[in-house]
């Protein structure tokens, strides 16, 4: 129950990487791979680029994506849930004097089906770490930029919370025959993960750095069972901890540059280094403090780090604007490479991934004013290919000695978004 | 004859403003659960604190997302508002002093007009209120079901709050607006088994699922210096339902535990009129009703089967009943100049008790009692220091619970009855009670509440 708690605004499952670090928030950056550092939509700032929070004007972005999961293990269909999720975003920035800019963003992502979920899998079986149900939690990030001339920076923070605390139960007897008893007491501290950006704007060139903290949901929860009923054969006290990080996404590295060669064509690309290899544990620790009439055989379980590989994804993007009807109208693809973080699987456990070549179209059109706002709408497609990997490993004896994983992702973005400029 | 005339167009423009809210209220009520906050326990802001909640025909900035969303729609410009507040506990149960878990918390609060042109220009704002606790995003503690303790403060006021809303001002003498108290529940199951690695291995999936109470208000200025408010606020608990499944040397144990609504806050309407009949002096009284029958108790629902012996916990039934409330309050501007203002604010009320006290409890020990709330506080406001103003505010509440004694029945044959105690010997039930409320449940006290802030309007 108790990990449930955790989730409360963020939360996660397994592993890894959310809807937005797959896909990217909203659907400019969907359809340019992410590689939109340098520059990305203002209103999507707070996630895409801090750095960016601080252009002039109000923002508001509502839109939703959804990803259909063709995953393969041994070409048998994963059972994966839709990505999908709505994206809220907002931004505000001010000119102050000739040479500063302020101002401040908050972007949310909020998964259709639950805001988040979190699971420990047993760690032998076989599972998709970058694309279970991690994709389905909240993201809520916050931040303020300052930019004074060419140069701009900004930093703000994603929220989540660990878990922890305890639930009793106790199974009693008294005259009037057996009864139950319970009491929690379960805590959600903050975690708060850093995002940072920086950004040089020379005009038609530009570069960006941007650093998103590492996430997890921090378990650490005891269920106690006081049992007290004449003839059970657990009469005593029985302590379960189970404790573990849910839903770990990497910190990333992100350094990006833009170009444009002529008023109508922009051309972006980034590169992001992911540390995967920090990642803890996606299994869950248990321990059992037994003080009964029998001795369970297992009292304790702890697997291994998972000692993943960090990754570098190079991300590339080009934007051509050009006029429909007397009104702009940006047109966009990208292409991005992600390598697998999950290495050789020699031991019990039993991931599954392959490296991915992800391409993205779209396109965005002003439309306008209305009741004096801008209006703009956006439309993304993206389309992740796993290249079919096989993974055998060095004893037959293990679980899953064998298996093969591929399959493909498709994700589809909308958004419209009003500006007061 | 004109006075006639202007209590007709009073009555007239109420009951036509008021019939689709009243309707939409009693909906509501009946509408499916959406936690408690300390804004429902002990106000919004310095100011709500001060004036004991009697805010739901006066507020129009960002706390009135939480008392009267309909009053959002009669404020201007933007309004940001950061506030402190603290609680301090002299409750008394069976001797013992019951603390206030995480007693200090600050709250956020934004109104702002949505600048638009055309046929909604000046008539649309959106609000944002927000509490949260120093340290964590909540702290949810259900009590063994003995614990003497008062149900009203415990464990209402440990929670992060979230309610955005928007109003719309349909003319200038009215407006209405919807809010969403929003957190999350959690359902799934935990499951500790032996896997293919022959070890110990744990299945966890819990579904982190949005819940929301609708608040909803109406608020009515008729005439110059009159404001009238219809509010309503949906009961909203925070669901908790986990299946607990494991193997305890070959013994299955599976437990399902169920917290239907933990930090619960009932359904309320409030009623409530202002009059400002000076630019010096407003006035303000409110009469809320609070659906507290409807509570399923603050205790865990356990069902558990151990080897292969099935037990339930049962919480006992009837034992809260719906509250009335009034509320007062008072602000005074006794100093006006061009740079500053200062004023003081003073409310007083009075609720009845969530608790039946003629029903008799057993094994549980609640206490709750009526409650009188005053309060005091003064507001400072510096037009033009910064933005358009700068208003800095203290306030203070005392709640005071009267003193509650029941004496405890004690079984004397078995099957006992529900609101009995019993020993641990069927043969002699009544002997070797250990309940702490035996023999007689007392408890009484009061809780102070303190609360500073800043506003800045733009």
């Amino acid at each position: 129950m108790l990990a449930g708690f955790a989730a409360m605004l963020a939360g996660t499952r397994t592993s890894r990487a959310t809807a937005p670090l797959l896909f990217g928030y909203g659907p400019q950056s969907t359809a340019l791979a992410q590689s939109d550092i340098e520059s990305p939509d203002p209103a999507a700032s707070a996630y895409t680029n801090p750095a960016s929070a601080c252009e002039p004007g109000t923002r508001l972005l509502a839109g939703h994506a959804y990803a259909w999961t063709d995953l393969t293990i041994d070409d048998r269909a994963m059972p994966l849930r839709g990505i999908a999720g709505t994206d809220l975003a907002f931004q505000l920035g001010r000119r102050i004097g000739r040479r500063w800019q302020l101002g401040g963003a908050v972007a949310a992502h909020l998964p259709d089906e639950s805001l988040a979920q979190i699971s420990f899998r047993p760690g032998s079986e076989p599972s998709f770490v970058r694309f279970e149900p991690s994709p389905q939690r909240a993201v809520a990030d916050a931040v303020l930029a300052a930019r004074y001339a060419a140069l701009s920076a900004g930093a703000g923070v994603s929220v989540l919370a660990d878990a922890r605390g305890d639930v009793g139960f106790l199974l009693g007897q008294d005259g009037n025959g057996t009864y139950a008893d319970g009491a929690t007491n379960v805590e959600l501290p903050y975690r708060l993960a850093p995002l940072v950006g920086v950004g040089v704007d020379l005009g038609p060139v530009g570069i960006a750095g941007r650093f998103r903290g590492a996430q997890a949901v921090g378990l650490d929860l005891a269920t106690r069972a006081d049992v007290s009923v004449t003839g059970n054969p657990l009469n005593g006290t029985t302590l379960v901890t189970v404790a573990g990080q849910s839903g770990y996404v990497p910190a990333t590295w992100d350094i990006g540059a833009r170009w444009n060669p002529s008023r109508e064509l922009r051309l972006t690309g980034a590169l992001q280094l992911a540390r995967w290899s920090r990642a803890p544990s996606n299994t869950a620790e248990v321990t059992m403090a037994v003080r009964l009439g029998l001795s369970p055989g297992q009292i304790e379980a702890r697997f291994v780090r998972p000692s993943l590989r960090d990754t570098v994804s190079p991300r590339c993007g080009v934007t051509w604007t050009a006029r429909l009807a007397d009104r702009p109208v940006d047109l966009r693809v990208g292409y991005a490479y992600s390598p697998s973080p999950v290495p050789e699987q020699t031991g019990l456990t039993s991931w599954a991934d392959a490296p991915a070549h992800i391409i993205g179209v779209g396109t965005g059109v002003e439309l306008g004013q209305a009741w004096g706002i801008a209006l703009r709408a956006d439309l993304a497609a993206q389309l992740w290919m796993l290249r079919e990997r096989t993974f055998d490993k060095p004893s037959e004896v293990l679980p899953f000695a064998h298996y093969r994983a591929g399959g493909r992702l498709f994700d589809l973005s909308a958004a419209m978004e009003a500006a007061w400029r | 004859m004109q006075h006639v005339l202007w209590l007709r167009t009073v009555v007239h423009r109420l009951v036509r403003a008021s019939r689709p809210a009243a309707a939409a209220a009693l909906l509501l009520t009946y509408a499916p659960t959406s936690g408690a906050s300390v804004w429902e326990v002990f106000g919004f802001g310095p100011e709500g604190v001060a004036s004991v909640s009697a805010q739901a025909a006066t507020a129009n900035d960002g706390t009135s997302v939480f008392y009267n969303p309909g009053g959002l729609a009669m404020g201007r410009g933007t309004q940001i508002e950061l506030s402190g507040t603290g609680m301090l506990s002299w409750l008394e149960a069976q001797g013992a002093t019951q603390p206030i878990h995480d007693p200090a918390g600050g709250s956020l609060a934004v109104g702002s007009d949505v600048p638009l042109e055309g046929p909604l220009a000046n008539r649309l704002r959106v609000g944002f209120g927000a509490y949260a606790l120093p340290s964590k995003l909540m702290r949810l503690q259900m009590r063994p079901g003995t614990d003497p303790f008062f149900p009203y403060y415990d464990n209402r006021t440990q929670r992060l709050t979230v309610i955005p809303a928007v109003a719309v001002r349909l003319a200038s003498w009215i407006g209405v607006g919807v809010g969403a108290n929003v957190l999350a529940g959690v359902s799934g199951p935990v499951d500790v088994r032996e896997g293919q690695s022959r070890g110990l291995e744990t299945l966890l999936q819990q579904d982190v699922r949005t819940v929301a109470g609708w608040v909803a208000g109406l608020r009515v200025a008729p005439v110059p210096g009159l404001d009238l408010a219809l509010a309503f606020r949906q009961r909203f608990g925070v669901p908790f339902h986990v299946i607990t499944t494991a193997n305890v040397a070959g013994v299955p144990l599976r437990v399902d535990v169920d917290t239907a609504e933990a930090l619960y806050d009932p359904a309320v309407v409030v009623v409530a009129g202002a009059v400002q009949p000076s630019d010096r002096v407003r006035l303000e009284l409110d009469g809320s009703w609070s659906r507290w029958s409807a509570w399923r108790g603050p205790l865990l629902s356990i069902d558990t089967t151990v080897s292969a012996l099935s037990l339930a916990s049962h919480s006992p039934e009837g034992l809260f009943r719906d509250t009335w409330a009034v509320r007062g309050a008072g602000h005074w501007w006794f100093a006006k100049s061009a740079n500053a203002q200062l004023g003081t604010i003073a409310g007083a009320g009075y609720e009845t008790s969530m608790l039946d006290t003629s029903a008799r409890q057993g094994r549980t020990n609640f206490i709750d009692g009526p409650k009188l709330m005053v309060g005091a506080g003064t507001v400072a406001h510096f037009p033009g220091l910064i933005g358009r103003a700068l208003s800095l505010s203290v306030g203070a509440q005392w709640q005071r619970v009267a003193a509650t004694v029941q004496d405890k029945q004690v079984c004397t044959s078995v099957p006992c009855a529900p609101d009995t105690l019993v020993g641990p010997d069927t043969d002699r039930p009544g002997e070797g009670i250990s309940n702490p409320g035996y023999p007689t449940l007392r408890g009484h006290g009061g809780v102070f509440v303190l609360s500073v802030g800043a506003r800045v309007e733009l």
